[in-house]
């Protein structure tokens, strides 16, 4: 099972971006969707995630509104800005040559 | 913040802002965030099938540690940066409390470095740095002929209106030009009552050449230098800011408001802004007056006419067009001063001399001061001096701070093992050496308001001086504060704390004393080592300048100077002209020699030592130039005199006569010269009775007959060269100008200064009226020449003894340091039985290898760094053996005193208490 130590530094941001880039979610709903996506191979611990948000919001990459949940409560969810639409599409190319990187070695070296 | 963030800046910064200031919400909304996030995973384990209470549970061990976890989300928005800084800032003064002592040493040591810096750098900031406050002062230039040498002086002879005026008609490269003349003492009355100003006259252009608005009413304008703008209520003037807030009590009905100046009346037509009194800013201008008032002004009297055109001009000056350069312009209107003065002047006999003359340009953006161009060296000198003792004082709150984090070790070693990062507690010493710094700059700036008042007293000798050389706070002045004091924190600060916390955590822990004494603390010997030999540099430095100031002193001048009162008269400004001045003179001197204790009194167009003289060219016939010597361009110090000059000033008469009442208008003109003149065109040939001229006429005839010579004697600076100098009868002298100013000397029994009131008084009783100024002493003449030695000597002296303070401290505190650390061996040493003078021994070998170290380096500085001030220096060479021997041997003296106290503490352990002592 993957912890989040083993995500490899700066792939947590990538993943929630992308998780954002559909609707806006509230963390636990972020964490869930990773693992349900993911076949519950990454586990987001809190302890990773909450710092993540509250830096990338402080970065102006994603933003913050309090609303209500379909049951009824209040929760903050995240939203993608513009200004990380653009992050996330520059860390997906970055990520994709990185690992497009790492399989040529694995294949061929 | 950059823009290819995408993120607009100013969101961010809403962002920051909100993170600051809306603490409490952020935190709420931290909370709950996270109790949300705690509801959603009970609801989920108890879907999951757990009882509440399980999956209460299971859910906070899943979280983990809720705190920790809201700590990192602070910290990523920055949170936690006030906060902790804020903790830094409070730990800082709750530690500086507690070493009152510490405290108390390093902000007075802080305070005097800053101080002396601040006060040194704004001097340069507003000597040396600032501009005229004019519109682009850069392009503004003045211009005059090159520079010839006059005995010993160079010279420049004036520009006369002529040549201004073709240039006005014909230059290219400049947008205009314009000039002015400043003039020390005017009688300026207003609604009958009247006092001394100084002002300037000013050409038609000058305030729009220079792009200075008036602040109230209008400024001067070239109409203004019209005969017509002589209207029925007198001539236009200007004011300064200054002079109406002072003379008028800042009233706006000071426009159209009448003044005579010198009788002649005038109209306020303006108020220049605050910071402008005029170009020359030796001499702030009270009064503005139009150039073509300057003779009748001058002369107390509308009948003296106006400009003509072979008048001096003044000091011309001009703005440069955009894109031309101060060559051209200066080839440009050499070219034009040649023209008129092949027109004006066709059997000038100068006229071959005239034609070699050109015509140069200095930069005016700074205006012009004679302070500025004597102290300008002093000065940047200066500030590499207080540069210095701010490093001295640096390196011993350095020190001291090292000693106080050593005894801190082991609190560090603790919280470093209780997982407190390194840079933290780096990060926690520094703020506590910023905020001494910031404590020690406060107190500076008080210092340096003071200090820097008291330099420019010795200065300015006490005289007036423009208000662009007060004190005031500018950008650079601040910058330069603020960069000083972090600077300071960052020289004293960075060491210690880095030492510091590089520590083994272990060994710390066991015994704070075992680690450090391996090292006996080579930081604070280094540092140490280099403050002696600063200061040693410093105290050398000063030596020279003291032994400079002394040779001063001593030198002979050539004539008595004590016992001499000097004072000042201008009877034209109170309308005496012609014979009714001869005969005021002649009272005046009746009046004065009758006074009980005046020995003898004489009186001249110009006292020696004003850095002011009057030349003439003297024809001596069948005098054959030597090779290289231009005589048509040989002029020579002249003083008219009165009777008995020689006598009253005690210049020893070589032979012949001294003037007395005989000489007047009437009888045979006569002249002395100087020894150095004497053999200069006579040579070995007896000159007395010989005959020369004044006239540089062919052909004119030799009717100055010369009666004496006189000793030679210094007559503008005591380390001036011997130089030809001659002297005549005021009275028999073709120059003589009503307008001028004569000067007299009056020889006193005793104290002259106790005599002033009786001259006063006799004076007064000839003509109530009479302007009387400069009420002084030859010595205090002598002495205004040499303030900027003085000033040096006195500001070098008191920087090499604070130098010299600071290192004792420095080099105690690492003494008794190393005593306290050795307490342990010192024991042990002595209970195996070594006696106390071993004991002694030993600490005044580590002393003597200190400080020998540090005078050797010291003695290398200073021979570097004194050929920087030798032209400076007066009767003594830069590596003066007496000034290096005497700075070595005071230092070697302070040394040894600063180590007495460690060495009877070392000597008088106790072996039994020492070795209980750990």
């Amino acid at each position: 099972m993957g912890k989040p130590s083993d995500l490899v530094q700066g792939t947590l941001d990538l993943l929630i971006l992308r998780t954002l880039a559909l609707e806006p979610k509230h963390g636990w709903a972020i964490a869930k969707r990773i693992q349900q996506i993911s076949e519950e191979v990454l586990q987001v611990q809190q302890g990773s995630l909450y710092p993540a948000l509250h830096r990338l919001e402080q970065q102006g990459w994603i933003k913050a509104d309090w609303m209500e949940t379909d049951g009824g409560r209040s929760a903050k969810f995240y939203s993608l800005t513009r200004a990380g639409r653009t992050q996330l599409e520059k860390e997906k190319a970055s990520w994709q040559r990185l690992s497009s990187a790492i399989d040529l070695v694995l294949r061929k070296a | 913040m950059r823009w290819s963030d995408g993120v607009r800046w100013i969101d961010k910064l809403s962002l920051r802002l909100r993170t600051v200031f809306l603490r409490e919400r952020i935190e709420q909304e931290l909370s709950s965030e996270f109790q949300f996030h705690l509801d959603q995973q009970i609801a989920e384990n108890i879907a999951k099938g757990m009882s509440r209470e399980e999956a209460r549970y299971a859910a906070l061990r899943a979280i983990g540690g809720i705190s920790q976890i809201q700590e990192q989300c602070r910290d990523a928005r920055g949170l936690n940066f006030f906060e902790t800084t804020l903790q830094d800032l409070r730990y800082a003064i709750r530690n500086l409390r507690h070493a009152p002592a510490f405290t108390a040493v390093a902000v007075f040591s802080l305070a005097l470095g800053i101080g002396a810096n601040t006060a040194i750098f704004s001097l340069i900031d507003s000597f040396l740095l600032n501009t005229l406050p004019v519109r682009s002062p850069q392009q503004l230039f003045f211009f005059r002929t090159n520079r010839v040498k006059v005995g010993h002086f160079m010279v420049s002879h004036t520009l006369l209106n002529r040549d201004i005026d073709l240039m006005l008609q014909r230059a290219t490269q400049a947008q205009g030009i314009a000039s002015f003349q400043e003039v020390s003492r005017l009688s300026v009355a207003v609604s009958g009552h009247a006092e001394l100003s100084p002002g300037e006259f000013v050409s038609g252009a000058y305030f729009d050449v220079l792009g200075v608005p008036a602040y109230l009413g209008r400024a001067m304008v070239p109409a203004d230098n019209l005969r017509s703008a002589n209207g029925g209520r007198g001539w236009p003037a200007m004011i300064s800011y200054g002079y109406w807030q002072r003379r008028f009590g800042g009233t706006a009905n000071v426009i159209g408001s009448a003044v005579d100046i010198n009788t002649i009346p005038f109209t306020i037509v303006g108020v220049m802004p605050p910071a402008f009194s005029g170009i020359a800013l030796d001499e702030p201008a009270d009064l503005v007056m139009p150039m073509i008032t300057q003779a009748q002004v001058e002369a107390g009297s509308a009948s003296a006419g106006f400009p003509k055109p072979d008048n001096s001009a003044g000091m011309p000056f001009l703005r440069l067009k955009p894109g031309a350069s101060p060559q051209s312009a200066a080839a440009e209107l050499t070219v034009i001063f040649h023209d008129a003065e092949a027109a004006a002047a066709t059997n000038n006999p100068r006229k071959d001399e005239i034609a070699r003359r050109f015509i140069e340009l200095d930069p005016a953006h700074r205006g012009t001061s004679g302070l500025r161009s004597r102290f300008s060296e002093p000065l940047q000198a200066l500030m590499a001096v207080v540069a210095v003792v701010m490093l001295i004082a640096c390196a011993n709150i350095a020190s001291l701070l090292l000693a106080r984090s050593n005894a801190r070790r082991r609190e560090f070693a603790i919280r470093l093992s209780l997982g407190c990062s390194r840079g933290r507690i780096i990060r926690q010493m520094l703020t506590e050496s910023l905020m001494l710094s910031v404590i020690g700059s406060a107190a500076g700036v008080i210092f340096a308001f003071w200090a820097r008042t008291l330099i420019v007293r010795i200065a300015t000798s006490g005289q007036p001086y423009s208000p662009a050389f007060l004190m005031h706070w500018d950008l650079r002045l601040l910058a330069f504060l603020s960069a000083i004091c972090v600077l300071n924190a960052l020289l004293f600060g960075v060491a210690p704390a880095i030492r510091a916390t590089r520590v083994d955590q272990n060994e710390a822990l066991k015994s704070g004393q075992a680690a450090e004494r391996a090292s006996r603390l080579p930081f604070g010997r280094v540092v140490v080592t280099g403050q002696i030999a600063l200061s040693l540099t410093l105290v050398i430095g000063a030596g020279l300048f003291l032994a400079t100031l002394r040779k001063l002193y001593q030198a002979n001048l050539g004539f008595n100077h004590d016992n001499l009162l000097m004072l000042t008269l201008d009877p034209h400004l109170t309308g005496y002209q012609g014979e009714r001045s001869t005969a005021l003179l002649e009272e005046i001197m009746q009046r004065v020699r009758a006074i009980p204790g005046v020995k003898s009194a004489t009186f001249m167009n110009e006292k020696p030592f004003t850095g002011r003289a009057y030349l003439t060219s003297a024809v001596i016939p069948g005098y054959v130039p030597k090779p290289g010597e231009d005589l048509a361009n040989n002029w020579t110090i002249t003083y008219l005199v009165g009777p008995r000059y020689f006598g009253t000033l005690q210049m020893p008469l070589l032979a012949g006569r001294d003037f007395d009442d005989r000489d007047t208008t009437s009888m045979p003109k006569v002249a002395i010269l100087n020894e150095t003149m004497a053999r200069h065109y006579f040579g070995d040939r007896n000159p007395i009775g010989q005959r020369i001229s004044f006239d540089l006429k062919k052909g004119a005839r030799p009717d100055v007959e010369i009666i004496g010579v006189v000793r030679d004697a210094r007559y503008f600076d005591i380390d001036e060269d011997h130089q030809d100098a001659i002297f005549t009868p005021l009275e028999q002298s073709a120059s003589r100008n009503d307008s001028q100013a004569v000067s007299f000397a009056i020889r006193t029994a005793a104290d002259p200064d106790r005599m002033a009131a009786d001259v006063r008084a006799a004076l007064r009783s000839i003509d109530a009226n009479l302007p009387l100024y400069d009420f002084t002493t030859m010595n205090q003449q002598v002495q205004s020449t040499i303030s900027q030695q003085r000033m040096m000597a006195m500001l070098s002296g008191f920087f090499g003894l604070l130098a010299l303070t600071l290192s004792a401290i420095g080099l105690y505190g690492v003494l008794a340091y190393s005593v306290s650390q050795r307490t342990g061996e010192i024991g042990v040493r002595m209970a195996l039985g070594a006696n106390r003078g071993r004991i002694l021994q030993m600490i005044l070998g580590e002393t003597g290898q200190l400080l020998g170290i540090g005078v050797i380096v010291g003695l290398g500085m200073s021979f570097a760094a004194t050929r920087l001030i030798k032209t400076m220096l007066y009767g003594v060479t830069p590596d003066d053996p007496r000034s290096f021997l005497f700075g070595s041997l005071i230092l070697v003296l302070v040394g040894v005193c600063a180590a007495l106290l460690p060495a009877r503490r070392a000597v008088s352990i106790e072996p039994m208490e020492a070795l209980r002592y750990e």
